[in-house]
């Protein structure tokens, strides 16, 4: 806390403001259009279509979110169902990826076993490649297991991220100490214990990143090809069904991308204080 | 792996290599069984005709056929790679200095923190997040109803483009010439440009300055180094693993965005049925950002700073 109050002490006042005006000009330029979507979901269908567009709602209204509920509630398919199914992907694909991720991660950041630097240069390489392409190829190989029309047709794949792999490597080789690793070797921890106990707590920002990430992509996945039981089908789908109505569906649409933000903004701001300054290398005295 | 039997068969080296096999288990599993093999069949594919019938498909053997027809007759393919590969040269470097400058800022102790890494967050979910997802369904359907323009202003990502109406209007009220209008427009589009798509290399930056021990900054101010010298000194080395990070994601985003041109002419070739073509230009598209990838990270390999090595 000492250090943190010298740091801001440090730099004069014009340069705060300098920076904070810097800040807010470009924070404002990123908040007009989610100020806008926010505003516009309070608009009257009326107001919706006022040319020149108003940046403010006149007289705003409730009615938009009444309506999208109002629609969902008339769907084939409980509106709790398709709430339900977000958010158990969204839950258990976020958790299986950042546990699958680290654990593999963990050895190629910290042990040259053999065979070590092809996985990794294959795992970068598959980053590149596009989804579009191998599309048939995975159909096929989804029906052929007879994953199609389950969660595992969505999760499975999910977990294999490999950008989260890529990040947690990155982040372990550069900030993982050998030194404690081998003290705890010594002291006769296995190297299960180590990554849970050791590893995965100094990389706690990675991770907390990577959740960030990975639910924001399962929270977002809308309809795709291999899920065709209208039970199994995600909240996002369901809105895009909604608001492809129409004009007359137009505030719906509105007051659903606004409700539809809130979460991973609340998974961004509850990870985001979790991270406390870590001490990676306090544990240290060389 | 941890049976006495094993102990004695192996010796160290043996049981390190075990131990690394154990735990990469599960997503080489996924890698090869979802990935690879796909991957594998989709190469196939490019140098076949997928014929397909009731009983599913059967292939016809048509040799570089399809990569002769991406590269040599489609007229607009190579001009899309040519033009995405000159268009993100100029974006990477902006999007690398512009997300650490930002993520330097914000990384200071100041009040209201929480609140502006959340405003520089939302990029995130309008660009990759639910909003683009929804957008995107819906341009389909616009497409056909955009009689008035005013259609677009239904979800946030096309909003910039009411904004700019707005603003638009507001200017030419103030009696500034619409060529004056246009270079702003022009700056600003750039700007709004980078900005959203930087969401994500903030993050990551943020990742790793916040892994920075504060007893470095502490020990360097002892020794009576200042701010400036701090960030060449300490910020910049100890966050330069993740600059790797960042460069691959920023590539690879924009390679694969679906707005992207070249994805847009494969997925365009992959829904009208023509799945060999669309196999060939991928691998084609993958094969340029590749050597693309390659090279950068060879490039920046050099001036990263690896502090347990």
């Amino acid at each position: 806390m000492r250090a943190r109050g010298r740091r801001l002490f440090n730099r004069s006042l014009g340069g705060n403001m300098l920076i904070y005006s810097f800040l807010m000009l470009l924070g404002v330029i990123m908040v007009l259009p989610m100020v806008y979507a926010v505003s516009s979901a309070f608009k009257p269908l009326n107001e919706m279509w006022i040319f020149p567009p108003r940046f403010f709602v006149q007289n705003p209204t409730g009615d938009n979110f009444s309506s999208l509920f109002g629609a969902l509630g008339e769907s084939y398919v409980p509106f709790t169902r398709y709430l339900f199914n977000t958010v158990c992907i969204s839950v258990i694909g976020t958790a299986g990826h950042v546990v699958i991720s680290s654990l593999c991660a963990y050895p190629l950041a910290k042990h040259r076993f053999i065979g070590s630097k092809v996985i990794f240069h294959m795992i970068v390489m598959s980053l590149m490649f596009t989804s579009v392409a191998t599309g048939l190829a995975n159909y096929l190989i989804l029906s052929k297991l007879g994953w199609i029309d389950s969660y595992l047709a969505i999760l499975i794949p999910g977990f294999g991220g490999s950008l989260g792999l890529y990040l947690m490597k990155q982040f372990m080789e550069s900030n993982v100490p050998d030194s404690i690793l081998e003290s705890a070797r010594i002291d006769g921890a296995a190297e299960w214990r180590i990554f849970w106990r050791i590893v995965m707590p100094i990389v706690k920002p990675a991770w907390l990143t990577l959740i960030i990430f990975s639910f924001n992509g399962f929270w977002s996945m809308g309809g795709n090809a291999y899920i065709y039981n209208e039970n199994l089908k995600t909240l996002n789908y369901a809105i895009s069904q909604i608001v492809s109505g129409g004009l007359a569906r137009a505030g719906a649409g509105a007051a659903a991308s606004v409700l539809m933000m809130i979460p991973p903004i609340l998974i961004f701001v509850i990870t985001q204080s979790n991270i406390v300054e870590t001490m990676a290398s306090s544990g240290m005295k060389e | 792996m941890k049976s006495k039997g094993s102990r004695k068969l192996l010796n160290y080296r043996g049981r390190r290599n075990l131990m690394g096999y154990f735990f990469c288990a599960p997503f080489i599993l996924g890698f090869v069984l979802l990935f690879a093999t796909a991957f594998a069949k989709s190469f196939g594919f490019s140098f076949n005709e997928v014929i397909t019938d009731m009983n599913g498909y059967s292939l016809e053997y048509k040799g570089l056929e399809y990569y002769h027809y991406a590269l040599f007759v489609d007229p607009e393919f190579v001009r899309a790679i040519v033009g995405s590969i000159s268009g993100l040269a100029k974006d990477l470097i902006i999007i690398l200095i512009y997300s650490l400058f930002i993520a330097v800022l914000l990384n200071n102790p100041m009040p209201g923190k929480t609140l502006f890494r959340a405003i520089f967050f939302l990029p995130v979910i309008t660009t990759i997040g639910v909003i683009a997802t929804l957008e995107l369904r819906d341009s389909m359907t616009q497409a056909a109803m955009d009689t008035t323009s005013q259609s677009v202003s239904m979800l946030t990502g096309a909003e910039d483009l009411d904004l700019f109406s707005y603003i638009e209007s507001l200017l030419s009220a103030i009696k500034i010439s619409p060529s004056m209008t246009n270079v702003i427009f022009e700056a600003v589009n750039g700007i709004y440009h980078i900005i959203t798509h930087s969401g994500i290399q903030i993050i990551i930056f943020f990742a790793g300055l916040q892994s920075i021990s504060p007893s470095i900054y502490e020990a360097a101010m002892v020794e009576g180094c200042g701010r400036w010298e701090q960030f060449w000194k300490i910020t910049l080395p100890l966050v330069s693993p993740l600059i790797m990070v960042n460069v691959v994601w920023t590539v690879v985003d924009y390679f694969i965005n679906p707005t992207n041109e070249v994805m847009q002419k494969i997925s365009s070739r992959f829904g009208s049925g023509e799945y060999s073509l669309s196999s060939a230009m991928s691998f084609i598209n993958f094969a340029v950002m590749g050597v693309f990838v390659a090279v950068l990270l060879f490039v920046v390999n050099k001036f990263i700073f690896y502090e347990n090595k």
